[in-house]
């Protein structure tokens, strides 16, 4: 708790700081990389979580006391020793179908990473059809991963620090509608590739569509490192599992997530 | 279908843990469909009767009973006349049975009901039947009972019905028994008709056969010897008549025809044979209008006449007959006017008339004759010896006649005799028959009487009868239902379909379920599983849910009784009734 609250305050001092003019330069697309200089975070302006939304949403996982956060270290335990093992960073997570709870551990995950020690964990939302996750953070960003792919901003300007050290969030903002050749077109493969080169150290965690009710959610999966498959108890069928495993037969499943159990 | 197989107990318990709502929604819902049912199934009361089927008084030796189905048939039948729709229809009239059904449904189907309501048993025992000295199992009595809701009707219907049972056992016993005696009337009236077909059959052969049936052997044979000695006197007779003939046309040949005396042997004016010829016509015609022609003395005349005609020629006076018949011709007109033409004097001189008539006109013939003759004989002695020819002659012409007459006889009864054991044989064949007959015609008779008596017997309800050991009660214990057996059949099913739905449930749930399942199916278990979360509000949603529903059950439960305590029965009453239905004591 204290630690929360130190971030939440260290987030309202560094909001006064940051005017928000500062962050819109006209033409510094494709200019990006090359000024990037670390630590990034410094350059992300930060919008404060809302605690409030966190209890809305069930995000649990940056409460020490709480016996599912626990659960969430072992998680990110194994999955920082399966990726770096590997030297992989970026994990995908997805479910057979919808509403199984990805963008919840999603959410808890890179929370639980980030609030370990020295691992810098950046979010990303591809859900493009509804993105969630600057909703469960309780923020509003101005702008999302959209804008940058139709060219209206240029990638740190798409990323907020939610007040939380070592996390960045690259949100989505407003549905997007067929995301359907959007996730599996080239230019999200580079972007892919820009957001794992410009941090070495960085975890990047997707927060993907379903896997059988998406087309294209299978396409993007060649620019992940690992995947991670979350199923809800008692509503995955057996048949949907199967079907799932069947599709990440040759992309480095990492394991699976049985969530939300009575 | 089923993710996996159930195998150990912790997953039977997840199993359950995730259908409980289920498990626990159908057996609480059955089981109180069950308390329900246990309740308010409307009791049943049940009234019978046991009616001993007794033995006959009189011993069934003495008078042997013609109603001799066993008894369990006769139930059966006894049973069928009962159980009529029309029968039934009367009680259910009668009672008021059934009213708000017979709104709504057709009598037939009323009547099925009741019918399922009524319950006939028979209780047997080991009998010593004393005919075969066995011991048999019999029917020695039956039950009857009718069930309902009220147990006053239970009682009032089972009376009506035993009553029928009875008064039907006793009207199907005379029937049995009038209808043997019917039929026995009947075959003794049959044979009665048959024994007089044969006597007149009998008669009619007797009458054909007349004079040779064999009781009459004997008088026949007893004719037959008194004819035979009468022709045998006949043609002695004969014999004499002609030898006398003989000798008389000797004497005549040695006579002269012709004297010239006029006075017999002892001196006397002796009348001439024409004379007395007309005499003796004038009297024979007389006396043959008044005796037949076959009468002694009219023959005898005929005879005297015929021989005088001989001697004198023939021929009467033709002018004393035409006087003769001027008399009577005058007489007649005179009767018939005075008496009608059917008077016997009337008919007499009509026929004395005609006689006369008939005489003129042989008189005319034979004048040409006596006139052809050349002269008439005329001694006295001649005349007389000619007659005695001429009465012999006759004599041997009659005695001829007489002895075909005989002889012709004598046949007929010689030919009877010979008949005779012929229609002997016809005769006893038909006796035979006949006296079988009535043999028989005995017999039935006899045997009449015998039913007639049985049935006077059967009438004084002396054979084997029906009597109540047992009257239908009032019943004060409903027979049904056994609200504890429901209860906890109830509530076992009820239990038991829970349980079988969350299996079916549970089966029929193709959807992962807990880490070995999902480990089953991916290959490997999951790297963590976690537990649903819930938030603040989430919490006191679900608190505030178990809240109203403990909440909504108990002000249910207490509505429940405010409204059968207020509206219904107070609910010390209703708990005393539910007491008392479930049997329970306290
Ligand atoms: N373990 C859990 N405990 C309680 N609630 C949970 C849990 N996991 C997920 N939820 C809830 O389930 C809902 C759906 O979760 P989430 O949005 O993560 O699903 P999703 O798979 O991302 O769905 P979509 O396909 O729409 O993106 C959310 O309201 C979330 O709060
Ligand atoms: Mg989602």
């Amino acid at each position: 708790m204290e630690q929360l609250e130190k971030a939440v305050a260290k987030a309202r001092a560094q909001r006064r700081i940051a005017q928000p003019g500062e962050r819109r330069s006209p033409g510094e697309n494709g200019t990006v990389f090359a000024r990037a200089t670390p630590p990034v975070y410094r350059e992300t302006p930060v919008m404060p979580f809302r605690p409030a939304a966190f209890e809305a949403n069930k995000v649990v996982a940056n409460r020490p006391d709480h016996p599912v956060a626990d659960i969430y270290r072992s998680l990110r335990a194994r999955v920082q020793q399966r990726l770096l093992r590997d030297n992989r960073r970026s994990l995908g997570i997805t479910s057979p179908g919808e509403g199984e709870g990805k963008s919840w551990t999603a959410v808890n995950l890179a929370l639980s990473l980030a609030l370990g020690e020295n691992q810098t964990v950046l979010l990303a939302d591809l859900d493009l059809r509804e993105p969630v996750v600057a909703r469960y953070f309780g923020i509003e960003p101005k702008l999302g991963i959209n804008d940058y792919l139709q060219g209206r901003a240029t990638l740190p300007e798409c990323m907020v620090n939610p007040g939380i050290d070592r996390l960045v969030l690259l949100p989505a903002v407003g549905s997007l509608g067929n995301s359907a050749e959007l996730l599996s077109s080239p230019q999200m493969s580079s972007l892919a590739r820009e957001l794992k080169q410009r941090y070495a150290d960085r975890i990047i965690i997707y927060d993907l569509p379903p896997l059988l009710t998406v087309g294209d959610t299978i396409g993007f999966l060649p620019n992940v490192d690992a995947t991670l498959l979350v199923l809800r108890d008692g509503k995955t069928h057996a048949g949907e599992l199967r079907r799932a495993v069947e599709l990440l037969a040759g992309h480095e499943l990492i394991g699976t997530v049985l969530n939300a159990v009575h | 279908m089923a993710v996996m197989e159930l195998e150990r107990p912790t997953d039977y318990l997840a199993a359950f843990g995730r259908r409980k709502w289920l498990v626990l929604l159908v057996t609480l819902s059955l089981a109180s469909l069950a308390l329900l049912v246990a309740t308010f199934w409307p009791p049943i009361y049940r009234s019978s009767a046991t009616i001993l089927i007794e033995e006959p008084d009189v011993p069934s030796d003495l008078v042997r009973s013609t109603v001799s189905t066993f008894a369990d048939e006769r139930l059966q039948m006894i049973e069928q006349r009962v159980m009529t729709t029309q029968n039934l229809i009367g009680i259910i009239d009668k009672f008021g049975l059934y009213e708000s059904e017979r709104k709504t449904e057709p009598m037939a189907v009323v009547v099925e009901d009741m019918r399922d309501m009524i319950d006939l048993g028979v209780v047997s025992a080991d009998v010593n039947d004393p005919r075969s000295g066995r011991t048999t199992r019999a029917t020695i009595a039956f039950t009857v009972s009718f069930d309902s809701n009220a147990p006053r009707t239970a009682q009032q219907v089972a009376n009506e019905l035993v009553t029928l049972y009875l008064s039907e056992n006793l009207r199907t016993r005379q029937e049995q028994a009038a209808g043997t005696t019917g039929f026995l009337h009947e075959e003794s009236s049959r044979l009665a008709g048959r024994i007089e077909e044969l006597e007149t059959q009998l008669a009619a052969f007797k009458a054909k056969y007349a004079g040779s049936l064999p009781e009459q052997l004997t008088i026949n044979t007893q004719i037959l010897d008194r004819t035979q000695s009468d022709m045998l006197e006949i043609r002695r007779q004969l014999q004499a008549a002609q030898e006398r003939q003989i000798f008389l046309q000797a004497q005549l040949a040695q006579v002269d025809p012709y004297s010239t005396t006029s006075v017999t042997f002892d001196g006397k004016p002796l009348l001439s044979a024409a004379d007395r010829l007309r005499a003796l016509e004038m009297q024979f015609l007389s006396i043959s209008a008044t005796y037949g022609p076959n009468h002694p003395d009219v023959k005898k005349l005929k005879r005297e006449i015929d021989g005088l005609k001989g001697a004198a020629g023939g021929g009467s006076d033709a002018v004393a007959l035409q006087e003769r018949r001027q008399a009577i011709s005058t007489e007649l007109a005179q009767m018939q006017e005075e008496h009608g033409a059917e008077h016997p004097d009337v008919k007499r001189l009509q026929r004395e008339l005609s006689n006369v008539e008939a005489a003129i006109a042989e008189g005319a013939n034979s004048a040409s004759v006596a006139a052809a003759s050349p002269e008439r004989p005329n001694n006295p002695a001649y005349i007389q010896l000619q007659a005695q020819v001429n009465a012999a002659e006759a004599d041997i012409a009659a005695l001829k006649g007489q002895s075909i007459v005989v002889e012709a006889k004598l046949t007929a009864i010689e030919q009877r005799v010979m008949q005779t054991p012929e229609v002997e044989r016809a005769y006893l064949e038909m006796k035979r028959d006949y006296d079988q007959t009535v043999q028989k015609y005995q017999e039935v008779r006899q045997k009449e009487g015998e039913a007639r008596l049985a049935e006077n017997l059967e009438a004084e309800s002396k054979g084997e009868k029906f009597s109540v050991i047992e009257p239908p009660a009032l019943p004060e214990e409903p027979v049904r239902p056994n609200r504890k057996l429901i209860l906890l059949v109830g509530f076992a099913l009820a239990m038991a379909a829970g349980v079988g739905s969350g299996a079916l449930a549970d089966s029929i749930d193709d959807r992962v379920y807990g880490q070995r399942q999902l480990a089953g199916l991916s290959g490997q278990p999951p790297l963590v599983v976690i537990p649903r979360v819930r938030n603040a509000g989430e919490r006191n949603r679900v608190w505030a849910l178990w809240i109203l529903g403990v909440l909504a059950v108990v002000a249910g439960i207490v509505a429940a009784l405010a409204y059968v305590h207020f509206m219904v029965m107070p609910l010390d009453v209703a708990f005393a009734m539910l007491a008392e239905r479930f049997k329970l004591r306290f």
